[in-house]
């Protein structure tokens, strides 16, 4: 469907990563989500619901978080993601792929 | 796998999730603004900075979208419902297209439910792949003796025999006989057949020992003769003077092992059904048996053709191998043993015309749709203009075939469904239940649909898409392009096709027509018949024939009747029987085979045979006189061609000299389209075999309970059944009706089929000459002018057809021969009137667009160009 509007400064797939490990502290709604990346980096991660919401979409597809409706603190109702068991184990093996894409792009560099 | 399951749980709920999702959407933007305000921003900014951070929401939408609808999907949506649209807008097309597929789906579903009835039956049994049917060699069937000796060896799990045979039953004060399959205790076991209602016997109470009086009856034995409810079991039935109980009724469903005409009733192997039960030399059962759990059929084979050379050994006496060895064979060829042949031109015939109407049809559609392709080329070309791939536009189009196929098929379906309700005649009937619709024809039929779909659509969409667009808008629709060339060749031979079916048509019509005025050789209307079901041991030899002579004697006393006589045949009623003959001395003569037959004195004059020479049998011509014949017309001229047949001896394979007395003129005896051949016949006396009555009479309907009555008079307890010559001629007669009335249909349906066709690609002619017609108005041409050249040109592709169509026909008509009476393959008549009917049919498919172009508006047409 033409072109996408993925946030230019993330790795490919690095963006499902950064969700899942997020969402490891506890469940969280979409724009909390995209709060926590902001200020955990420091503002450099700003990450645009025309990636989130794919990106959730994709995650919720695979079964690796699920989604409930709840209310947000200002009590407006939100849908809340959670990690299942399988999306833990996606996060494990994600990881591991990206310390290693890491430390090869590093040596790479390095040389 | 789950992910796919997910997924499709989001597309069904389909509008709630995108709600979901922008409910969610909303609630990030608002919280988003909400944030900015707290930090002191304007709303209005606020809102305009999230909406520039965001990016495009929509975009964001239909992305997030598309993680749970692969795109495709959507597009396939999109087009199902574009193509509804534009169909929903040419209802002539939807109706015309749906009307020739429907046809051809439905006739073809048709032929392949009765072609599946009768060719693909296959036996209730569990588990049928482990069970074989076993033939020792020496016969095709065993002894009972040999049988438990094979049941017992342990050469299979076990095995089962069965002999169809026939009872005469007792029914309201009358001996009908009833025809029965004798099996043994394990049968129902061994199958793994279940009653729906009572039970089949058990191995112990129908031990043959015991004579067990126990019936399992058939469903429609059950409703026609039983009642058709609980009380029926329990009920007795006698027959051959012995009482037995019906104990269980099987399933509608239940199929017999031998073939769709099966047995009515089931009845226990014993002395009481089965004389030769003792008798280690008479092979009277047919064997299935199902094999050892880990054994293969070749294993069994070995084993049996050992078991039988064992036997051999055993019982020297008796056994001969004649030369065939032991055989093991999958249960489901037991029913086609011998009767194989004569199916098969039946089924080609059926094959062939229902591929050809089908693919009449499919033409037809693809023709259709290449008229509207035409009428849409800018459509197609905007679309291609604006973007749309290729692939996309014949997706598209595709999609539109698809859906006129679908509602085509719908159509036929229903046509089948409704055959359901169609009368058959009374000897199709056991196949009722099996001519049904059920989910394996439909499901059999859906790659059809497909394929239809392919023939019908790839064409069109293709030649449309083949996106020149300069090209399509200025084309002048030059008669000699290349694809006009293809159309018409397109046309061309659906006609010939049409033609061919035409011509089948009336020749079967014709045929149909003459077999009414066909002379038979023999009186059709004023005949009775009375066939005895006596066996070998009742009225033997000599007896019988005496027997005749009083029964004859007995019924031509019966007020109305004129005369009667005995014969072992009813001409036309299925008993043709074929012998070996020789011309007394004469051994030479390699291949020739009259039939023989037997009948008493009067027997000509009472079936209106007349005489050519000589003189009838007379009670003079018994046993202990000398040993007489009389031939037919073919038969003299065939092997005495020139000579005076009387005095002349005639001696068959298996009976003795005979001196001809007379010659009768030929009459149909096998079936009505026969070449004449060859008969001698016997003095009944003489040669006393299956016994008939045949009775003259002026008013046959009416007199039959008095024939009946008369026979009771001699004997009350001989089985028999009386009916009229007609009736018992009926089965010939009927399926002709029945093939008359399918070539028929199919006649029509081509026709049909070609005018629509026709029409098609008129249309699509005159539309792609829309701009030359005119530029030829303009500059003074007649609206009558134009419209006579349409005509013509459609003439021109009329007549290419018919011509085609009938050098096809030449070629093709002889293979009907066997089922034509009366009329040559090539007859004239329905050639030439083909022809004809095929031609006003396409001038009339022709008229419609022909006028259509006279009428044109020069200024619209021109600024088309």
């Amino acid at each position: 469907m033409g072109a996408t509007n993925d946030a230019p400064e993330l790795l490919p797939g690095t963006l499902d990563l950064l969700i899942l490990r997020t969402l490891q502290r506890g469940s969280m709604h979409g724009y909390g989500i995209a709060q926590h990346l902001r200020v955990t980096s420091e503002d450099v991660l700003q990450v645009g619901e025309s990636s989130l919401y794919p990106a959730l979409q994709r995650l919720l597809v695979n079964g690796w978080i699920t989604g409930e409706w709840g209310l947000s603190d200002n009590n407006r109702r939100a849908r809340f993601y959670s990690l299942t068991p399988a999306g833990r184990k996606r996060l494990a093996i994600e990881r591991k792929g990206f310390d290693q894409m890491v430390l090869a792009i590093q040596r790479v560099l390095e040389t | 796998m789950t992910a796919f399951l997910r997924r499709l749980g989001y597309w069904l709920r389909g509008r709630r999730a995108a709600d979901e999702l922008d409910e969610e959407l909303r609630f990030h933007r608002e919280m988003a603004e909400q944030d900015m305000r707290r930090d002191g921003v304007s709303a209005s900014d606020a809102q305009r900075a999230v909406r520039r951070t965001m990016g495009n929401t929509t975009l964001a939408r239909e992305d997030a979208r598309a993680e749970w609808v692969a795109p495709w999907i959507d597009a396939l949506w999109q087009d199902i419902r574009h193509g509804m649209r534009s169909l929903r807008r040419s209802p002539g097309l939807v109706v015309v297209s749906a009307l020739s597929l429907g046809l051809g789906i439905g006739l073809n579903t048709i032929l392949f439910m009765v072609t599946s009835a009768v060719y693909g039956h296959e036996p209730t049994m569990v588990d049928p792949k482990r069970v074989v049917g076993v033939e020792p060699g020496y016969a095709n069937q065993f002894s009972y003796q040999d049988y438990r000796d094979l049941k017992s060896s342990g050469i299979f799990a076990d095995a089962l025999g069965f002999r169809a045979g026939s009872l005469n039953m007792g029914t309201g004060g009358r001996l009908t006989p009833t025809g029965l399959l004798v099996v043994t205790a394990n049968f129902f076991d061994l199958l793994g057949v279940r009653t729906q209602l009572g039970r089949t016997f058990t191995a112990a109470e129908a031990a043959p020992e015991r004579n067990p009086r126990l019936a399992v009856v058939t469903a429609p034995f059950w409703r026609a003769r039983l009642r058709g409810d609980a009380t029926a079991i329990g009920e007795t039935l006698v027959m051959g003077g012995e009482s037995f109980t019906v104990v269980g009724v099987l399933p509608d469903d239940n199929r017999a092992v031998f073939g769709w005409i099966g047995p009515q009733i089931y009845v226990p192997v014993s002395r009481l059904t089965l004389p030769a039960l003792d008798d280690r030399g008479t092979p009277s059962l047919s064997v299935l048996a199902r094999l050892q759990p880990d054994a293969t059929a070749s294993q069994a084979l070995t084993a049996v053709t050992g078991f039988v050379a064992s036997l051999e050994r055993a019982y020297p006496e008796r056994l001969t191998a004649r030369g065939r060895s032991a055989r093991v064979f999958p249960a489901q060829a037991m029913q086609f043993r011998g009767a194989e042949m004569g199916y098969n031109a039946a089924r080609t015939l059926m094959i062939v015309t229902g591929a050809l109407v089908l693919l009449i049809a499919c033409v037809n559609v693809a023709g259709l749709l290449m008229a509207r392709a035409t009428e849409r080329r800018r459509e197609i070309a905007v679309r291609v203009a604006i973007g749309a791939g290729r692939a996309r536009v014949v997706q598209a189009m595709l999609i539109e075939s698809l859906l006129l196929v679908m509602t085509g098929a719908v159509l036929g379906l229903a046509m089948a469904y409704a055959v359901n309700w169609l009368p058959l005649p009374s000897e199709m009937a056991p196949l009722r239940h099996f001519i049904a619709l059920n989910a394996r024809i439909v499901s059999y039929g859906f790659p059809f649909v497909l394929l239809i779909t392919l023939i019908c659509g790839v064409l069109p969409a293709l030649r449309a898409t083949r996106a020149r667009v300069v090209d399509d808008v200025r084309q002048s629709g030059d008669g000699a392009t290349p694809r006009t060339w293809m159309r018409q060749a397109l046309v061309v031979s659906q006609l010939a096709m049409s033609l061919f079916l035409v011509v089948a048509t009336l020749l079967f019509v014709r045929s149909q027509v003459q077999i009414g005025h066909t002379d038979l050789g023999f009186d059709l209307d004023h005949g009775i018949v009375a066939r005895f079901g006596l066996d070998q041991r009742q009225y033997a030899g000599e007896a019988r024939a005496r027997f005749a002579e009083r029964l004859v004697e007995r019924i031509a006393q019966v007020p109305g009747i004129s005369m009667a006589s005995v014969a072992n045949f009813v001409p036309l009623g299925g008993d043709s029987l074929l012998r070996s003959f020789h011309p007394a001395g004469r051994t030479d003569i390699p291949g020739t085979r009259p039939s023989t037959y037997s009948v008493g004195p009067d027997f000509f004059r009472a079936l209106g045979i007349r005489m050519l020479k000589g003189r009838e049998f007379s009670s003079a011509d018994r046993t202990g006189n000398s040993a007489v014949a009389i031939v037919n017309e073919t038969f003299a001229k065939t092997y005495f061609s020139g000579q005076d047949m009387i005095g002349q001896h005639v001696q068959t394979e298996d009976e003795s000299n005979a001196e001809v007395i007379g010659v009768v003129r030929d009459h149909r005896i096998g079936t009505i389209g026969e070449a004449p051949q060859s008969v001698i016949y016997y003095p009944f006396a003489q040669r006393p075999r299956t016994l008939i009555i045949h009775a003259r009479t002026s008013s046959p309907d009416g007199l039959v309970g008095a024939v009946q009555r008369a026979i009771d008079d001699i004997d009350a307890t001989v089985p028999v059944s009386a009916q009229t010559l007609r009736d018992a001629t009926s089965l010939e007669m009927n399926m002709r009706r029945v093939g008359t009335m399918l070539m028929g249909a199919m006649g029509a349906i081509g026709l049909l089929l070609a005018m629509i066709g026709l029409y098609g690609v008129m249309t699509y002619l005159a539309a792609s000459r829309t701009a030359e017609v005119g530029i030829r108005m303009a500059l003074g041409a007649s609206r009558p002018r134009i419209r006579q050249e349409m005509l013509l040109r459609s003439l021109k592709v009329v007549a290419r057809g018919v011509a085609l169509g009938a050098l096809a026909s030449l070629a093709l008509t002889p293979l009907f021969r066997t089922f034509l009476a009366g009329v040559s393959p090539f007859d004239p008549i329905a050639f030439v009137g083909a022809a004809i009917l095929l031609t006003m049919v396409g001038l009339m498919a022709s008229y419609i667009p022909a006028l259509r172009s006279s009428r044109l508006d020069p200024m619209r047409a021109l600024r088309q160009l």
